[in-house]
């Protein structure tokens, strides 16, 4: 934009922006600022509305199904979409409609499980190094180096095959947790770090620590509030990126085996019949493919909200 | 370097050019430009009308956000539009209207015919491409000159404006220069043509107070080598008072003052450009206060009533909340926007 | 210039010898019993597992396996660095097994690339100078359903619609494919970073459109073509061989699906193989090479992006 169209609006609002690392009271008024721009934008709502359904959907399945997703009619075996099963059955004659719902499960499991402790380790390695400064951070850098040198996916499914083989449901989700969570950290790390180090020079947070403010305090209230806005953007995305590979590894027979219920199970085991029964592919594809999205789709949301550039 | 000027002295003027008879290169009458945002209309000027003559040079004088830029900008043709647009008036060159002209022929006026130098020669430059590649450009697109023909003028350029060891220095990137440097390659990229006008938006603004001097001594020298018309765009008087032949003062997208500049500097019209003068530090008026013009210019969605000078006017009356001051004639040559120029002037 | 890749290279030898030692715990460490399922239903004969165990140095600790695995500590038959990656637990070399699989995986991902590439610089360079049009939203929708949509079921609609129903690929790829034949595999392979591609092309064009020496292009007199075109694409493109350069490692994961839907013999499919196979041998040496391949690309990367960007120094 020109020079006085700018200043023009400059005037009117005070900007609060991600790259003037002032204060608290700026990252404050970042996320309220955040927040009134993301009021106002459609995807916001359409994104959380279905991150919601899916949540409620793999907490209680039963809300939206009375189906038993495990009852298996094989005379029905690969029936078309009717009144009574309303995506069909696939090849075992299972409802294709409840095992949709029932799949959301290990999905967000997953996802959300592997969020949280990716942000945790890598917080906590990024913050640490990122604090410490001097050979703690180089060492650890160089640790980081050597996990992220493996691609995500390749490294997974080597976890994930020299973990203990087990068919327990919850065994096999904290598997592909881990798997994700040993190739995924650096990211969240490398991230954390690179804002601790932009923020720690600081007059205030030099001030803090020279009042005697203890380690945990300065980073809590100074270095924290700062650098949480790009490790969330980037860990909701990840998200839908960790779903995805939940899927990809149970589709690849490694991750969770049936009897679990997994979309990616589903998908696997519809591929055989495409060709003539393509509403078995089509519809936990669709369920894994709009959940997601639901996750790309927010943190594209909260990162423009972010930006001041884009207000 | 005297050889060089000389070759370049026989190109300055082509004998292809067309110059009306009284040397009328530039006329602008009642230009308005408006910015449409979301938040509202900005009128970044509202009717400025002026003239450049050949040889002659034009300082626009203001502050940040008075429009100065941006009329550089509307006679330059490169306004973003949308937002910017420009409801009404003229900007005749050579008689002709670029406003209603063909687009692909007024792109062909910018650089043989029309220049412009900006503010900042780091992020004018592109960072990726060496500078002889970006002033030899010139020749390729618009002389369809062949690429070694095209560097040899580079080089004969960058020699004209005086940077050193031109012919090794060619290969190189715009960061690996100085600013002063940057700045000299950003003028023989728009002198490159031989326009007939050249706009130079705040050229020294980014620049050392020495190097400022060496850049203005290098525009005047080229300007009256070449006859050029020459707009220079600044928000310091200091940086013009040696340069210029007339002088306008813009405020809130208007002119409030225009007149020659040494009856501008002796007695100033109108109380804004008074006030411009105050604050310039003065060597003769040692241990005075240096008077600032209090308040801050007007926001441009919301230009107060009357005279848009008028809450940080110290001679503000009630007929200047209300009527707005046309520029007029105050005495031969001078013109004025205000009220009480009459008054200004003899104080 | 010099003095850095020297740096460059140096730095990634403790990078390569950390993520190959990793691979190495992970595969061979870790419990599981190798010989399980080797000799069908019954359990192997322990003088087949003592066999088994002394071929592949089983008895040793991680360390002096992955020694003599490398061939840091010298053995007669020699290690990695000798260019012996050891047989695989059939009996055959895993070099001759890679060398087979290598070139068509290799042909798979520079069909990929090449795709990504064209279609995701053009589809941004579109989308970026009209902002905002129906183009930008039609590409901006259709990458975001691309993005969601995973891999495997991209593979298999593609290989439905586009190989089956409308007959434009074949279906079904040999054993040395040439690269029509992998058309399809690649175009599925790289969908995913196409759609990054573009958006990233995009908003580096969009935002370099702003730039100051845009504005000076078309100060110059230049066509918005040529201003667009030239001087803010060169800039935009800038992050974009980067990103394609770090995807780089997402392609080779992807391959192993890609492969395994199309039955490709490449490195993937050998991989995955390995995998169930539970052939520890197989597995940490294609992971390895491809570990290595993934970190040479991405130092060309690096020095890539110090010959498109000036303004970093290699110093």
């Amino acid at each position: 934009m020109t020079e006085p169209a700018t200043e023009a609006i400059a005037q009117q609002q005070s900007t609060g922006s991600l790259d003037a690392r002032g204060d608290v009271g700026d990252a404050r008024s970042l996320w309220s600022d955040a927040w009134r721009a993301m009021r106002r934008n459609p995807m916001f709502w359409i994104s959380a509305t279905m991150i919601a359904v899916f949540i409620l959907m793999s907490v209680f399945p039963q809300l939206f199904t009375s189906t038993d997703p495990a009852r298996a009619i094989l005379e029905r075996s690969r029936e078309k979409p009717s009144s009574e099963a309303w995506f069909g059955r696939n090849i075992q004659g299972y409802d294709i409609y409840a095992r949709c719902i029932y799949g959301a499960r290990a999905s967000i499991l997953v996802g959300l499980l592997t969020t949280i402790s990716v942000v945790l380790v890598g917080g906590a390695v990024g913050v640490f190094a990122g604090y410490k400064g001097g050979w703690v951070d180089s060492l650890l850098s160089r640790i980081g180096d050597v996990f992220f040198a493996i691609p995500l996916l390749l490294g997974a499914i080597i976890v994930l095959v020299s973990l203990p083989r087990s068919t327990n449901y919850w065994f096999i989700i904290l598997k592909v947790v881990l798997a994700l969570t040993v190739l995924g950290w650096p990211s969240i790390a490398r991230l954390m770090r690179s804002s601790v180090i932009q923020v720690k020079p600081n007059d205030y947070v030099q001030a803090a620590r020279a009042l005697g403010a203890s380690p945990w305090r300065v980073i809590r209230s100074h270095i924290l509030p700062n650098a949480l806005a790009p490790v969330i953007v980037v860990s909701t995305i990840n998200l839908g990126g960790y779903i995805a590979a939940e899927a990809t590894l149970s589709f690849l027979g490694i991750g969770l085996q049936s009897p679990a219920i997994s979309w990616g199970i589903d998908i696997s085991s519809a591929i055989v019949g495409l060709r003539t029964t393509p509403h078995m592919l089509l519809f936990p594809s669709l369920f894994l493919s709009l959940a997601v999205l639901a996750f790309i789709l927010l943190g594209d949301v909260v990162r423009d909200a972010l930006d001041p550039k884009n207000r | 370097m005297t050889t060089t000027t000389t070759r370049a002295a026989k190109k300055a003027v082509p004998e292809s050019r067309y110059v009306p008879e009284d040397g009328l290169l530039l006329d602008v009458e009642d230009l308005h430009v408006e910015f449409h945002t979301a938040d509202g209309i900005a009128k970044a000027i509202n009717g400025v009308s002026f003239q450049l003559r050949q040889g002659e040079t034009l300082a626009i004088l203001g502050e940040s956000g008075s429009g100065k830029s941006v009329t550089a900008q509307a006679i330059m043709g490169i306004l973003d539009m949308p937002p910017a647009v420009i409801p009404e008036g003229k900007i005749r060159y050579c008689g002709q209207d670029l406003l209603t002209m063909d687009p692909e022929v007024r792109r062909k006026t910018r650089g043989p015919e029309i220049s412009m130098i900006f503010q900042d020669a780091l992020s004018s430059l592109n960072p990726v491409f060496p500078v002889g590649w970006q002033i030899a450009e010139m020749f390729r697109q618009h002389r369809e000159l062949n690429k070694s023909d095209a560097m040899n003028e580079a080089v004969r350029l960058m020699e004209r404006v005086q940077i050193p060891a031109a012919r090794e220095r060619v290969k190189a990137y715009p960061h690996q220069f100085s600013g002063g440097m940057r700045q000299r390659i950003m003028i023989a990229m728009a002198i490159a043509l031989d326009p007939a006008v050249l706009i130079a938006d705040e050229p020294t603004t980014a620049l050392d107070v020495t190097v400022q001097a060496q850049i203005m001594a290098l525009l005047e020298e080229l300007q009256e080598e070449r006859k050029m018309g020459l707009i220079l765009i600044t928000h310091d008087l200091g940086v013009v008072a040696d340069v210029a032949d007339r002088i306008a003062v813009m405020y809130a997208g208007r002119l409030v003052e225009t007149a020659d500049i040494l009856p501008l500097y002796a007695s100033p019209a109108h109380p804004y450009t008074r006030g411009l003068l105050e604050s310039i530090p003065r060597l003769d008026q040692k241990g005075q206060t240096l008077a600032a013009i209090g308040g801050l210019p007007p926001n441009l969605m919301r230009i107060p009533q009357g005279c848009a000078f008028n809450p940080r006017c110290r001679m503000a009356q009630d007929i200047c909340r209300q009527d707005r001051p046309e520029l007029r004639e105050i005495v031969s040559g001078r013109f004025s926007a205000c009220h009480f120029a009459e008054e200004v002037i003899d104080a | 210039m010099g003095t850095y890749i020297i740096r460059r290279v140096l730095q990634m030898i403790p990078v390569l010898i950390g993520a190959t030692f990793l691979i190495f715990v992970m595969v061979f460490a870790l419990p599981g019993d190798p010989t399980d399922g080797k000799c069908g239903e019954r359990p192997c004969s322990p003088a087949y597992i003592a066999e088994f165990k002394k071929e592949y140095n089983l008895n040793d600790n991680v360390f002096l396996r992955y020694a003599k695995y490398t061939g840091i500590w010298p053995t007669e038959q020699g290690g990695l660095l000798q260019g012996n990656l050891g047989k695989n637990y059939n009996g055959y070399k895993v070099v001759d097994d890679l060398k087979e699989r290598y070139p068509t995986t290799a042909k798979l991902a520079l069909v990929a690339i090449v795709f990504e590439v064209v279609i995701g610089i053009a589809a941004g360079v579109l989308t970026g100078v009209r902002k905002g049009g129906f183009l930008d939203n039609l590409v901006l929708v259709s990458t975001l359903v691309v993005i969601s949509i995973p891999i495997f079921v991209i593979g298999a609609l593609g290989q439905y619609f586009l190989g089956v129903k409308a007959g434009l690929f074949p279906v079904t790829v040999g054993s040395n494919p040439s690269f029509y034949e992998l058309l399809l595999p690649g175009m599925v392979l790289g969908s995913l970073s196409i759609a990054y591609v573009s958006r990233l092309t995009r908003t580096n064009l969009v935002e370099n459109l702003r730039a100051d020496y845009v504005r000076t292009a078309i100060a110059k007199g230049l066509t918005r073509r040529r201003a667009v075109g030239v001087h803010a694409l060169r800039n935009s493109l800038i992050p974009v061989v980067t990103f394609v350069g770090y995807d780089f490692g997402g392609l080779l994961g992807g391959a192993i699906v890609t492969e395994r839907i199309f039955n490709i013999q490449g490195v993937g499919n050998y991989i995955y193989r390995g995998i169930l196979n539970r052939d520890g041998m197989a597995v940490v040496g294609a992971v390895t090479v491809l570990v290595f391949v993934y970190l040479v690309v991405n130092l060309i990367v690096d020095l890539l992006y110090g010959v498109l960007d000036p303004r970093i120094s290699h110093d």
